[in-house]
């Protein structure tokens, strides 16, 4: 008993041990769920014989059976025919949620296996823009002084079409950042100057902009609109989309069938 | 998989980084020759873990990349039909990230989850759905007393090694799901595993094996083949990866050797012995950077002996191995020899002695969450990372909802030329990268010879880093005697979100260790900012006292003795904050000299070890002196 490991694994076997003395519980669906979706499932795959022919089912049904006459000597076969005489297969809960399952993955099948075409997923993703669109990026210069009225001097002088100042004061940042989103801008100088620098003008330095760190003159010298991701970039994130909504289509079409033959 | 690849169709093209191996993928738009930080959390579990499964977590590893690319996840605990009580979304999300599930009984795990499987109905399984805390236990003493698997899982452990396969497979295909190979280049995943080790029950020894690539052996290494000894995962990971997988590269990170009970800095092929010359050497290739700090605490350094450093009592746990979280004896308090700082002194002693350095770690720090919540690592709003196996049960219990010393912990930063899985890598083994304990500061550490005394106010100060020295992670090589020795440190604040203004610095302070005749010695200087009395109002955990929005410094080393091996590593302070404990605390305005306002499940806020503020920092991998060559 020196191992507190075992001490926990004897703790854990008493509560297992107590929970097998406990009567199981009986578990026929309830009424309201006998005609939910999973029920006329259930029913469907009775009526194709799934119960006969799954080997997980089979499986179950046959070791329920052994499990409550340990001395039945009979074959597999014999068993699984005297469970389904006995009706094991219509209350077993694993049973019914295995068979709806089935019942689930085959009607999806056609849709799941047929590729789509690059016209559909064209079209899937022109219908579904909003999550799949590139945000507006911007790629800007910027010139950070830790004094305002510096800044404001500096801005004064480029106006005056002089070129930018060989130095401005230092920052771990490049003068030049390639493209950015509003994010990827807050990330790096905080969201105020992200806000502030995405709506300036195009083309002229303007600010200066307070971030974080000081104040910053600012160049937007190419900005890309928010723009719907070309099919090559998000074509496997489409493709996925459409597959599943295609699937869960042909499920809910297949249960409005059985519902009304 | 190999279907995504092929829908990439004529237009990938080879990116190929001279000296680097060559991925499949469009290459990225923006190259960055100066390199930029990236974000990311490399220890991630998710409910294919079994300690995360057994506490009800259900997140599976394409969730946790949905996740860490900004989507909203729902966690624990979950109502009868399946909704989440508790939803989380990151406010920043990540650049890159690792799933790191334990490799242990992932093919059990399934086997239990799996109506109908062979096994599902076992009595260990039935244990599993039925007591998951009992079977937590049950599992982890089954795997950690060696070798055996459990009988449900058939002949050989065929049964539940089919199903590992399974979760594996599932594993990668997340992994690539999550990986942006466009251009754009918006996220980067890697496909990885934790290898479980530990001793004496509850020793900790665990790895993350992190792949470069989606070239990966078909099934994860396990303590039940290796034992507990790193040096045979290396040996297996050799066999199945190097040397037997074409185009396989991998590396192991060791983490929270805050628990290891002494062992993790000792031999990796003889439980608790020394290192021999062989085994320094190969350790160093295998592992190149160390986990500093995560949910379950810090282990940087720790107030002993030599050690006066104050800031070293920074989110510390107060037990040196497993047990010590579940109140059993055999735990005893912590001691230096399980730290980081006092690993890479001693690695140079080894290396004096034996010729290998074994411990030349770089630094990162991660979440080690077991919500599958990649990166969640605010002090506001935490809801526990259900770290060893604590379950949420059904409904919120209330109060604090973690172990008072465990925290959300921390974020690995990798400077690379692009987010990708070549560079990020590459990054890696070189060690450019360092940890932090959640916030985002911007920091740069150079070392060099030659660097000016005005760098700080020149706008080159990157460029110039890497021209005339090395960065952070690298080597300066034997000088001569009267050569000075100089450090360029420089840290922006984290610039925040508009939900989470960024905390201003107060100081960057320089780590040195070094061998005076050949004992390790250890200092720490303040070269930028410094003790400035700022602090957090408890009641309201507003901020008192200014701080800086950027601190710099060229440092020259005045004790620099050229014959003498030395590290050094930069670690920059943020103002002090509200710790996410005392966050709860205060807002139900419990008051500990008024026992009634203590409500149910806050017994933690009057806990004398309560450490009410925090410290948020950043730890820099070091840059080695080695006086190799010296004339």
């Amino acid at each position: 008993m020196s191992q507190p490991w075992l001490r926990f694994a004897l703790v854990g076997m008493l509560l297992f041990a107590l929970d097998l003395a406990t009567p199981p519980r009986a578990a026929p669906p309830p009424a309201e769920a006998a005609f939910d979706d999973d029920a006329l499932l259930v029913h469907e795959a009775f009526a194709r014989g799934f119960h006969l022919r799954d080997d997980v089912v089979r499986r179950r049904l046959v070791q329920n059976l052994r499990f409550a006459r340990p001395e039945d000597a009979r074959s597999d076969a014999e068993l699984l025919a005297e469970a389904v005489r006995l009706g094991l297969h219509q209350s077993d809960l694993v049973v019914r949620r295995r068979l709806a399952q089935r019942m689930r993955l085959l009607l999806a099948e056609p849709a799941r296996d047929t590729e789509p075409s690059e016209a559909e997923l064209e079209r899937y993703l022109a219908e579904h823009g909003e999550r799949f669109t590139e945000p507006e990026r911007v790629m800007l210069s910027q010139l950070y002084f830790r004094d305002a009225g510096r800044a404001r001097a500096v801005l004064a002088q480029l106006d005056g079409g002089a070129p930018p100042p060989a130095r401005a004061d230092a920052l771990p940042l490049p003068g030049a950042l390639p493209s950015h989103s509003r994010a990827e801008l807050a990330a790096r100088l905080g969201p105020a100057f992200a806000e502030a620098a995405m709506s300036g003008p195009d083309g002229r330095w303007f600010g200066p902009i307070q971030s974080s760190y000081g104040h910053h003159l600012v160049r937007i010298r190419e900005r890309t609109p928010a723009r719907l991701s070309p099919l090559a970039h998000v074509r496997s994130e489409v493709r996925e989309a459409l597959l599943v909504e295609r699937a869960e289509a042909a499920v809910r079409a297949g249960i409005a069938a059985l519902r009304e033959p | 998989m190999q279907r995504r690849l092929a829908a990439l169709g004529a237009a990938v093209l080879l990116s190929a980084a001279p000296g680097a191996r060559a991925e499949t993928r469009e290459p990225c738009a923006h190259r960055d020759a100066e390199r930029r930080p990236f974000f990311g959390d490399l220890h991630v579990h998710t409910a294919f873990s079994q300690d995360a499964s057994t506490q009800g977590t259900r997140t599976t590893p394409r969730e946790a990349y949905r996740f860490a690319r900004g989507e909203e996840l729902g966690i624990q605990p979950f109502t009868a039909d399946g909704k989440p009580l508790r939803t989380v979304r990151l406010d920043r999300p990540l650049d890159f990230a690792a799933v790191t599930d334990h490799a242990e009984q992932i093919g059990e795990v399934r086997v239990c989850r799996t109506p109908g499987a062979p096994g599902h109905d076992s009595w260990v399984c039935r244990l599993y759905r039925s007591f998951p805390r009992a079977a937590f236990f049950v599992m982890n003493a089954s795997y950690s007393s060696g070798g055996e698997r459990f009988g449900f899982c058939g002949e050989n452990g065929e049964g539940c090694l089919a199903a590992a396969r399974t979760v594996w497979q599932e594993t990668l295909d997340a992994a690539e799901g999550a990986y942006d190979r466009s251009a754009a280049c918006r996220f980067t995943s890697f496909v990885a595993y934790e290898w479980t080790a530990g001793s004496d029950g509850g020793k900790n020894l665990h790895r993350n094996v992190i792949f470069a690539n989606e070239r990966v052996p078909e099934l994860p290494i396990t303590v039940m083949e290796t034992g507990n000894e790193a040096a045979k995962l290396w040996d297996a990971l050799e066999r199945d990866c190097d040397e037997g997988l074409p185009g396989c590269e991998v590396l192991t990170i060791p983490h929270n050797s805050n628990l290891d009970g002494g062992l993790m800095f000792m031999s990796a092929e003889a439980m608790g012995a020394e290192l021999g010359a062989e085994e320094a050497a190969r350790r160093a290739r295998w592992e190149p950077l160390v986990e500093i700090m995560q949910h379950k605490g810090d282990s940087e350094c720790l107030i002993s002996g030599d050690t006066t450093d104050e800031a070293c009592g920074f989110e510390k746990l107060p037990y040196d191995n497993f047990r010590g979280r579940y109140r059993l004896f055999g735990a005893d308090p912590p001691r230096p020899v399980q730290f980081v700082r006092e690993a890479l002194k001693r690695g140079l002693a080894i290396e004096a002695q034996l010729g290998a350095n074994p411990f030349r770690y770089g630094i990162v720090a991660s979440t080690d969450t077991h919500l599958g919540a990649a990166g969640l690592v605010s002090e506001r709003a935490f809801p526990g990372h259900g770290g060893a196996g604590a379950p949420a049960g059904e409904e919120l219990p209330p109060g604090l909802p973690d172990a008072l010393e465990f925290g959300p912990g921390g974020l690995a930063v990798l400077f690379a030329e692009e987010n990708s899985r070549e560079a990020l890598f590459a990054a890696m083994k070189r060690r450019e990268a360092y940890g932090t304990s959640g916030p985002r500061p911007l920091v740069r550490f150079f070392g060099g010879r030659f660097y000016p005394s005005d760098l700080c106010e020149r706008d080159d100060f990157v460029a110039t880093g890497y021209r005339d020295g090395v960065p952070m992670g690298g080597e300066i090589a034997g000088v001569a005697a009267d050569a000075e020795l100089r450090f360029a440190v420089q840290a922006l604040a984290d610039p925040g979100s508009e939900a989470e203004p960024g905390v201003p610095l107060q100081r960057i302070q320089i780590v040195k260790g070094w061998l005076e005749n050949g004992a390790p010695r250890e200092r720490v200087v303040d070269v930028a900012g410094g003790p400035n009395g700022a602090s957090a109002d408890l009641a309201s955990c507003e901020p008192r006292g200014a701080g800086h929005a950027r601190l710099c410094s060229v440092w020259s080393d005045p004790d620099f003795d050229a014959r003498e091996p030395a590290f050094y590593y930069a670690r920059v302070l943020e103002n002090p904050t509200c710790r996410w404990s005392q966050r709860i605390c205060a807002a139900a305005k419990v008051d500990c000299a008024r026992p009634e306002t203590l409500g149910d499940g806050l017994e933690g806020c009057c806990d004398p070890l309560h450490q009410r503020t925090v410290q948020e920092r950043a730890w820099t991998s070091p840059i080695w002196y080695a006086p190799r060559g010296e004339p």
